[in-house]
């Protein structure tokens, strides 16, 4: 066997102590049960993708129109695999090995290779998934299979190669942390902000709202003629053998290039473990804020709250926004959080904000002003759905502090409402601007509009508040390598079929309501159209707020009875 | 055994550790005592090979770490301050990897006896993830002493233990100096280095300040025989301490 076989040992030992945990885990029913969830998850996910690949498309293309578009496909995946792999310059290793390793009668070019194999099984099923999509286009489906799945395999050991020579490159010349993705998201930002700052020039001068750009989006052909050009062909050609074997008609075209291409990544394998630099100081920089990253992660979960604090934030004083009382303080805790934390995932939402507002330019309607009102209520909804769910700041990264937060001399309700009400505050502020710019920008407008504007607030809030309740009932962070992470798949199929059912049962209440005040409206009360219209909005408005109230009353009970001796592992 | 000449590392414009040389002997226990950020772990992770030598050589067993690094690296071991053991691998199969890893046959009557020296037979079939930071500490121990090393590092060892791990890792490092092996104990006990270790190097700002043993250190810096190694170590530290903001 090829390498230390010590490490085989070790590769060996680890997927037995998995399997034995996993074992371990599905002893009692309540784990088997969510296990078999969680696999029923990934199967039907998995199952769902070959369906569509094989049945939800047309008959496969042709060699000569397929290949442009695999050159383009495998040299965009290389470019965004290259650029990922600078978040772990050197060898990366986790904390239980890293210093065992090191310090052990193993030559690194060994480490590497265990390194590598470990890559490539973790590679191996996101190459099971790109080999389903690419092989229900190709002429002969297993040579497509094959082809992707090498490439995948390919394409992992690259990104490892780049980040020891990146590593060192950056260490021995640059001295400065995170140089070129910095540069990177900066330039993705000043594009962004570019097209963004174009397209609110041309909607204000012009009539009507459609985004110019969006009209002159390429299509498939322009951009198969942009992939067949000669430098893309250039670009790519490191590629060819993949892309030949994936096209091949006949066995005796597929076997030459199939077999080239396995004898290049065999070679690539190789002279990245041979590679000449020593990463070991690269490696430990690595690992240790890998490490600190899962720590984090493992107390407060993920999204922006995981976060370090930026070195520029951390001076900043934030005014206490809620009063300063105990619940004003709770809650000026959580702003504090959001400023000092999520200025990053603060850009980014609201790069998606102007996406969607963007977007929304699109929309058509028919009579004067209900243009205006669908696209008031596209920004309303996506963005509801996207800021709610990305921007994190309420009970999950207090999981681990709730000892000390149920201590706190407030009752239960007020820290659910304190711990929630920044984030509210924030999302219904982004939500607010987008969809007042949107306004401002138009020439006409449509009563339907403040519909819209006054369920901001209660339809945040209740999302909010139905989220965090279900949280604190159950408790579930997906954090990488976690233990128990089928179990926990199986839980979330769970809790999102309860939160489906709530939301299924208020969505029922609220029109059962608002229909049932229309027709009192209209057919008791003889009122006009447009004023029953209201009184259903009104009445929905107000079961919205009931609901909102109820989850407070809710909330609070479940911060009362949260167990804080509860294992989360 | 173990043979350190002009070892010194940087960390951009920090000086970590500079110009170190000491010489450790068979059978001999050396402590490394130095305040917070003295540059003591950053020394043992040069000395373990954890860290690649900036300057310097380090010779363990007559190999050079740097030319020889393998052959190095098979005479010694090291245990961190705070050892990770696999989440999923039960304390045997820790014991069986590193038996592995340092070409150690036969291995498990050894490995059977550092179990029970350090109360770990019951725990044979744990997990690493299920195990207390005391018996983390213990596992460590018995990995380390498994292949017999014969340079042994050792980075604040007793941390976590409870009175008797302690009493019996105390014991097991004698035992093991009494078998030939060196010993270099870094430590903040001072208490411990006081009871196990002949010779003292006491690091201050990456530098060696003093070197030799406590009798010497008494004689020499303190002028009184019953001194303790804490009085000692604030002479000192808080000299050197002066002096370097004099010079600054």
């Amino acid at each position: 066997m090829i390498g230390e076989s010590s490490l085989h040992l070790l590769s060996r030992l680890k997927w037995r102590g998995m399997a034995r945990k996993q074992w371990r885990r599905m002893r009692t029913p309540r784990g088997l049960m969510l296990a078999g969830l969680g696999v029923l998850l990934i199967v039907f996910w998995f199952f769902s993708l070959v369906a569509w690949s094989f049945f939800g498309n047309d008959a496969p293309s042709s060699a000569e129109e397929l290949r442009p578009i695999l050159r383009g496909g495998t040299l965009g995946f290389t470019v965004l695999t290259l650029i990922g792999a600078f978040h772990h310059r050197g060898l990366y290793l986790p904390a239980e090995e890293i210093e065992r390793l090191f310090s052990a009668p193993v030559s690194r070019a060994d480490i590497t290779r265990y390194r590598l194999r470990a890559i490539l099984a973790r590679t191996s099923f996101g190459a099971l998934v790109l080999g389903f999509l690419v092989m229900s286009h190709t002429p002969v489906a297993a040579y497509g299979f094959l082809a992707a799945a090498c490439f995948v395999g390919l394409v992992g050991v690259l990104g490892q190669a780049f980040s020891v020579i990146a590593g060192a490159f950056e260490a021995r010349f640059l001295r400065r942390t995170m140089f070129l993705p910095n540069l990177l998201v900066t330039l993705a930002v000043l594009v962004v902000g570019a097209i963004v700052f174009w397209n609110v020039l041309v909607t204000a001068r012009g009539p009507g709202h459609a985004p110019v750009f969006l009209e002159r989006i390429p299509n498939f052909d322009t951009i198969h003629a942009f992939l067949d050009r000669p430098w893309v062909r250039a670009c790519a050609l490191p590629f060819e053998p993949w892309t030949r074997a994936a096209t091949a008609t006949s066995a005796g075209t597929f076997v030459p290039w199939f077999g080239l291409s396995c004898l290049l990544a065999a070679l690539v394998y190789e002279a990245t473990a041979r590679l000449p630099v020593d990463y070991r100081e690269l490696s430990l920089e690595t690992s240790a804020s890998v490490a600190a990253k899962l720590r984090r992660l493992r107390r407060v979960g993920g999204g922006a709250s995981a976060s370090r604090v930026s070195s520029r934030t951390r001076g900043w004083r934030t005014p206490f926004l809620f009063g300063r009382g105990p619940g004003g303080a709770l809650a000026w805790r959580k702003t504090v959080e959001m400023v000092r934390k999520a200025r990053g995932t603060l850009w980014i939402s609201t790069l998606v904000l102007v996406l969607i507002f963007l977007l929304s330019g699109s929309m058509g309607g028919g009579e004067p002003g209900l243009e205006l009102l669908n696209q008031t209520l596209l920004i309303a909804l996506l963005g509801t759905v996207y800021l709610c769910s990305g921007l994190r700041f309420d009970f999950r990264d207090d999981l681990d502090r709730m000892v000390v937060i149920k201590s706190w001399p407030l009752s239960p309700r007020r820290i659910f409402v304190a711990t929630i009400l920044p984030e509210v505050f924030l999302v219904m502020g982004l939500l607010l601007a987008a969809t007042t710019t949107r306004i401002l920008l138009a020439d006409e407008f449509h009563p339907g509009i403040w519909m819209v504007l006054l369920s901001l607030p209660p339809v945040v809030f209740a999302w909010l508040a139905l989220d965090n309740a279900v949280f604190l009932y159950a408790p579930i962070r997906f954090v990488p390598g976690q233990e128990g992470a089928l179990q926990n798949a199986g839980r979330m199929i769970l809790l999102v079929f309860l939160r489906m059912v709530i939301v299924a049962a208020l969505s029922i209440g609220i029109g059962l309501l608002a229909g049932g005040s229309y027709y009192a409206a209209s057919v008791w009360g003889g009122w006009s159209d447009s004023a029953a219209v209201w009184s259903a909005a009104a009445a929905g408005w107000l079961a919205l707020v009931v609901f909102d109230v109820l989850l407070v009353f809710a909330g609070g009970q479940l911060v009362a009875r949260f167990d804080v001796t509860r294992d989360r592992g | 055994m173990l043979e350190v000449q002009g070892l010194g590392k940087d960390y951009g414009e920090t000086r970590a550790v500079r110009d170190l040389a000491f010489r450790v002997q068979a059978g001999e226990i050396y402590g490394l005592v130095g305040p917070n950020g003295a540059g003591k772990t950053t020394t043992l992770r040069m000395l373990s090979g954890v860290m690649p030598i900036q300057e310097g050589t380090v010779r363990i067993a007559g190999h050079d770490l740097q030319r020889e690094e393998r052959r190095a690296k098979r005479a010694m071991a090291w245990v961190p301050e705070d050892p990770a053991p696999f989440d999923s691998l039960t304390v045997w199969e820790h014991l069986e990897f590193t038996a592995s890893l340092y070409k150690v046959r036969p291995w498990s009557e050894r490995a059977e006896e550092l179990l029970e020296h350090f109360s770990l037979t019951e725990k044979r079939e744990a997990l690493g993830g299920e195990l207390s930071r005391g018996m983390r500490q213990k596992l460590a121990f018995c990995c380390a002493w498994l292949s017999r090393p014969r340079v042994l590092l050792l980075d604040e060892p007793l941390s976590g233990l409870d009175p008797r791990g302690i009493r019996d890792a105390k014991q097991a490092i004698r035992d093991l100096a009494a078998d030939g092996t060196a010993v270099l104990l870094s430590s903040h006990l001072l208490d411990l280095i006081e009871e196990l270790c002949g010779r003292i190097l006491i690091l201050a700002r990456g530098r060696s300040v003093f070197q030799g043993t406590l009798a010497e250190a008494r004689s020499n810096l303190i002028g009184s025989e019953n001194s303790t190694l804490e009085e000692i170590f604030l002479t000192i530290t808080d000299a050197s301490e002066r002096r370097s903001e004099a010079s600054r």
